[in-house]
């Protein structure tokens, strides 16, 4: 009997199909509604977001060029021949044709004593009159790239046999900076990773503020929703959607600095790259990466919007304690 | 089985005032009762309770054999979409319109646009308040106002309507006009009541309910 009645009483107002769809497109209404009564502050709101995440995303940019690059040089095999002090022009040419007869060294690139000084000069801005004493300290080079194919051993016993020939002080594998930069490499992940956990909690802390704050602007009406029956959820779909809203204009925002910064940054790391023979462009910031972050930006909007949306909700409880 | 049993019921501020001890009341379908006693002897008291925003220390309230304060707050929420609420203070939204105010209770039952405009207009039509519909509460009287929070509160076709005080803030014309609203909900088959201390009113009513030394007894007129 007394369920018969329970489902009188209670089943007689479920609410219709398609009422979350409708909960749905009225939350979207509103919010968008109260970002546009409210423009200054949702400003404020994108750009405290963005220029949070500007930074995470800029270093993944950062680090994603610097991998890319880096792998092109790990494809690169090869090691440099150090001649001796007294070696002649005609002497290092003969070094380089032995060197090249072998079917697995792909390409041999000669740098004089005197290319390499005014080289080092160019990049260090000692005085040009160094060009003219009569001591010049550094040796000449034989840059060697090999097969990426060839295996450690024989690139071993390569280096072993340039290492044999008459004239050659000594032979180091390129592969050592590498190994180097891989290390530095390690580093630059692991302050993505602490910045992005750091900034992506400051967004979120951000949306939960301003949402917190669109929230208090409208208690009276979230405490006569309750009164009148409207599910919780009804109730947290309103500020979920500026939650929303906010994470995706934060996530245009944070485009927007980024092209600013690469603007401001493309020319200089152009030079640089040029100074050291190396073709620099950054890469990596297209549509796709666009997408991307305004997809996280705008979970960050929303998670941060759930957080404040669900502790308010809760506090207004089932039932007034008195 | 009466449509609303209130058992045993006592209720007792956090304070440690006692409102109510030992109450037992019943109320049927389709009659108007009033609730009348002095400032502070608990008739919005009693009325929350029946609303479910309180819990009684003792006792219970079932209604339609459903003990309401044992209800999840998913039911409850079904619960209240049954129940109509006319506060003291009219609380009309003052950042929404007339229409959105009226609007709320069938938006939050989920109801179709269309549905909800041809409710709307239909329930500010027959409380002659068509021609404020676009306007916000604070550019309206006071009786418009409460009328306004009466739309809103019958505009869900509730089982149960309550009122404290609807009267407080109109004349007596506007105030007979009204009570005569609810006489025409209770008669279309709802459980009106309808808390008040103004016993002018209390002939349009099937009952009087007085609340004093914290119980209720029945008053002959």
């Amino acid at each position: 009997m007394a369920t018969k009645r329970t489902v009188e009483l209670l089943d007689g107002r479920k609410r219709p199909f398609g009422a979350a769809g409708r909960d749905f497109a009225r939350g979207m209404r509103e919010a968008l509604v109260y970002l546009a009564t409210h423009p200054w502050s949702t400003y404020l709101v994108w750009l405290l977001i963005g220029v949070s995440l500007a930074f995470p995303a800029g270093l993944w940019l950062l680090y994603s060029n610097v991998n890319e690059k880096l792998l092109d040089m790990e494809a690169q095999v090869g090691y440099t021949v150090y001649l001796e002090l007294d070696v002649s022009s005609e002497r290092m040419a003969m070094i380089a044709d032995v060197l090249g007869q072998d079917p697995r060294v792909e390409q041999v690139k000669g740098t004089s004593s005197q290319a390499a000084l005014e080289e080092l000069i160019d990049l260090s801005g000692l005085p040009e009159i160094m060009t003219e004493a009569d001591f010049n300290p550094l040796p000449a080079s034989l840059s060697v790239r090999v097969d990426p194919d060839v295996s450690d051993r024989i690139l071993n016993r390569m280096q072993e046999q340039a290492q044999q020939i008459e004239g050659v002080a000594e032979v180091l594998e390129d592969r050592y900076w590498i190994e180097r930069t891989s290390m530095l490499m390690e580093i630059l992940t692991r302050l993505n990773l602490v910045a992005g956990l750091f900034f992506g909690v400051s967004a979120v802390l951000i949306a939960a503020a301003a949402v917190r704050l669109a929230i208090q602007d409208r208690v009276e009406e979230l405490r006569l929703l309750n009164l009148i029956g409207s599910p919780k959820s009804y109730q947290r779909k309103l500020f979920q959607f500026c939650g929303l809203f906010y994470g995706t204009g934060g996530g245009l925002m944070t485009s927007l600095l980024l092209v600013f910064v690469i603007f401001f940054l493309q020319r200089p790391i152009g030079e640089s790259g040029t100074a050291s023979e190396i073709e620099v462009a950054l890469t990596g910031f297209d549509w796709r990466f666009v997408v991307v972050l305004i997809a996280i930006s705008a979970s960050v909007g929303v998670l941060g919007a759930s957080l404040s949306a669900y502790q308010i909700t809760r506090k207004l409880r089932q039932f007034n304690e008195v | 089985m009466s449509y609303i049993e209130v058992d045993q019921m006592a209720m007792t501020y956090k304070s440690g005032r006692e409102v109510f001890n030992g109450v037992q009341a019943t109320f049927e379908q389709g009659t108007l009762t009033f609730l009348t006693g002095a400032t502070g002897s608990g008739k919005s008291t009693f009325l929350n309770l029946l609303m479910a925003t309180l819990k009684p220390t003792a006792g219970t309230i079932t209604v339609e054999s459903v003990d309401i304060h044992k209800l999840r707050v998913e039911q409850l929420a079904r619960y209240r979409r049954n129940v109509g609420f006319v506060f003291q203070q009219h609380l009309l939204l003052g950042k929404r319109t007339l229409f959105e105010n009226v609007a709320m209770p069938l938006w939050a039952q989920g109801l179709k646009n269309k549905t909800v405009e041809r409710r709307v207009e239909r329930c500010l039509e027959g409380l002659q308040l068509s021609e404020f519909s676009k306007k916000y509460p604070v550019t309206l009287s006071n009786g418009e106002q409460q009328r306004g929070a009466i739309a809103r509160a019958i505009v869900n076709r509730p089982k149960l309507l309550f009122a404290d005080e609807p009267t407080g803030n109109l004349d007596q014309a506007l105030g007979f006009e009204v009570m005569q609203l609810f006489r025409q909900y209770a008669e279309e088959g709802g459980t009106v009541l309808v808390a008040t201390h103004d016993a002018r009113y209390f002939q349009k009513g099937d009952r009087i309910l007085r609340l004093v030394n914290r119980t209720m007894s029945e008053l002959i007129v």
